[in-house]
């Protein structure tokens, strides 16, 4: 037989992934860096930096923030779970999560918008 | 013309009839259908339950893939087509009869009765407000359906893992101030392979217990206290007598 | 009575306390690097927003010492989150290389540090090859 497939282990396989996206996105950040800063400094790193800031790498920084924000969210509710919080009112832990994490994302594309708009 | 479903039973036999027309009233329970199948259409189908209320924990099984009590679930609602199955994880031993001994050997792992205080007075009188019993209450109840072990896919991953059932019994145990035994315990729960550090607060067993319990808190609490017992050691636990918690009371 | 009294509380204080560490301190730098991502997206982007990354910036940033210590710290608990994630990952699907993943996480772990501190280090004095 299958494993059940319930809302709370959705949740945490979708936890696991973002996390190994995550984690595989620092040391591309890491090679990035240091391929960039070691061999020639500040002028390769203003260049690079130009790069990274045209749109489709900010549609990548886009992504890279969902996940951080879904892996960030989810994980604090499971600390409080671990706390002893929402388990009895697990729906209201999810809700609420969600919430938190639209206004978060809110907030950030506030903050974008100047990117977009320049 | 009465109504009739269709019933389709994972069998162990594989030329066993799967397939049976049952019919259904607004009353009949998945239970009823079994009965049913076995007295009028299917004699050799075998299937586990005795007290028909929701009490003895004998009669779980897979309705329509989630872990259900067959005398509890409403076939009516269910739709055209139900589809039964044994139990998750467990080893079957006939059509939807499952052996339990994995269930209850993680029962016995934490050796799920009270070994009681010498200095314990009986009856210990816990008075209302002293939280003593309602911490406990949470717990109670549990009929060992192994509904939560089928149900839990950590079990599925690390079969070690003591599951839901088990801990929730420690739990209530080592929260009880009558037992001398919280010590060994929580050295069998905190264990790193088969202990609570496992469980990923997916709470599919508080999803499917039939009787409201919730052994994720259990396990979050046995966690909160190894957390503690490690880094503050072992405080004594008050010694409950009657003159003690009359004191408290007063 | 002799029975009874070895399994009190008092008398099993000599027990082994068991703790598992990873899963603790897999809790507590999640907590931390909630702040402590949160600090480093804001104070990369969102300080003047709608301007580019420039080193001059960063340079400015990273001498002061307590963005010293908050990027060290977030190279620590990034890493360490990361990879005893991966670890747990690998040790529930294949239970007999938990070891081998344990120790490969440690390795791993250690050079990751020490390859993010001489990124690190470029900012906070002269790297060594670096004319600037
Ligand atoms: S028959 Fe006893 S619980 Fe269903």
């Amino acid at each position: 037989m299958r494993h059940r497939v319930t809302v709370g282990s959705r949740v945490f396989t979708f936890h696991r992934i973002t996390g190994l996206l995550i984690l595989g996105y620092l040391y591309l950040h890491l090679a990035l860096l240091s391929s960039v800063l070691l061999p020639q400094g500040p002028r390769d790193f203003n260049a690079v930096a130009q790069v990274v800031e045209r749109p489709p790498f900010l549609a990548g920084d886009l992504l890279l923030f969902a996940l951080l924000l879904y892996h960030a969210v989810n994980g604090l509710r499971l600390v409080l779970v671990d706390l002893g919080w929402f388990i009895r009112r697990r729906t209201i832990g999810l809700i609420g999560a969600g919430a938190v994490g639209l206004v978060v994302l809110g907030l950030m594309a506030g903050a974008l918008w100047p990117f977009v708009v320049r | 013309m009465a109504k009739t479903v269709t019933v389709v039973i994972d069998r162990s036999d594989a030329g066993a009839q799967r397939r049976f027309e049952v019919p259904v009233g607004r009353r009949e329970t998945v239970l009823d259908a079994l009965f049913y199948i076995q007295n009028d259409l299917d004699p050799t189908l075998s299937f586990r339950c005795a007290c028909r209320v929701g009490m003895c924990g004998s009669c779980g099984i897979l309705v329509n893939g989630g872990e259900r009590l067959a005398c509890r679930t409403a076939l009516e609602p269910l739709g055209p087509v139900v589809e039964l199955a044994p139990l998750r994880y467990f080893p079957r031993v006939k059509d939807l009869v499952v052996d339990f001994s994995a269930f209850y050997s993680r029962y016995r792992a934490v050796a799920p009765y009270l070994k009681p205080r010498p200095a314990v007075v009986d009856p210990v009188v816990a008075p209302p407000g002293s939280g003593l019993r309602e911490e406990i209450d949470l717990g109670l109840e549990c009929i060992s359906c192994g509904l939560c072990l089928s149900a839990c896919d950590v079990v599925g991953q690390v079969p070690e893992f003591l599951g839901p059932a088990a801990l929730n019994r420690a739990y209530n145990l080592v929260a009880d101030v009558r037992d001398a035994a919280d010590a060994e315990r929580l050295e069998v729960v905190g264990d790193r392979r088969r202990g609570v550090w496992q469980c990923h607060s997916h709470m599919s067993c508080v999803e499917v217990c039939p009787k409201g319990l919730a052994p994720t808190r259990a396990i979050a609490h046995l966690r909160r206290k190894l957390v503690a017992q490690a880094f503050f050691g072992r405080r004594p636990r008050p010694v409950p007598s009657q003159q003690r918690f009359a004191e408290g009371a007063r | 009575m002799a029975t009874a009294e070895r399994h009190s509380s008092s008398e099993s204080a000599g027990r082994p306390r068991p703790l598992s560490w990873s899963w603790l301190l897999q809790r507590l730098s999640g907590v931390l690097l909630i702040l402590l991502v949160g600090g480093h997206l804001w104070a990369e982007h969102f300080q003047q927003p709608g301007q580019l990354i420039q080193y001059q910036g960063v340079l400015a940033r990273l001498q002061q010492g307590l963005f010293q210590v908050l990027d060290l710290g977030l190279l620590v608990a990034v890493v360490f989150h990361g990879l005893n994630g991966l670890v747990n990952v690998v040790s529930e699907r294949w239970p007999a290389l938990s070891r081998a993943a344990g120790l490969l996480g440690l390795v791993v772990g250690t050079a990751t540090v020490l390859w993010g501190a001489d990124i690190l280090w470029v900012f906070w004095y002269r790297h060594p090859f670096l004319e600037l």
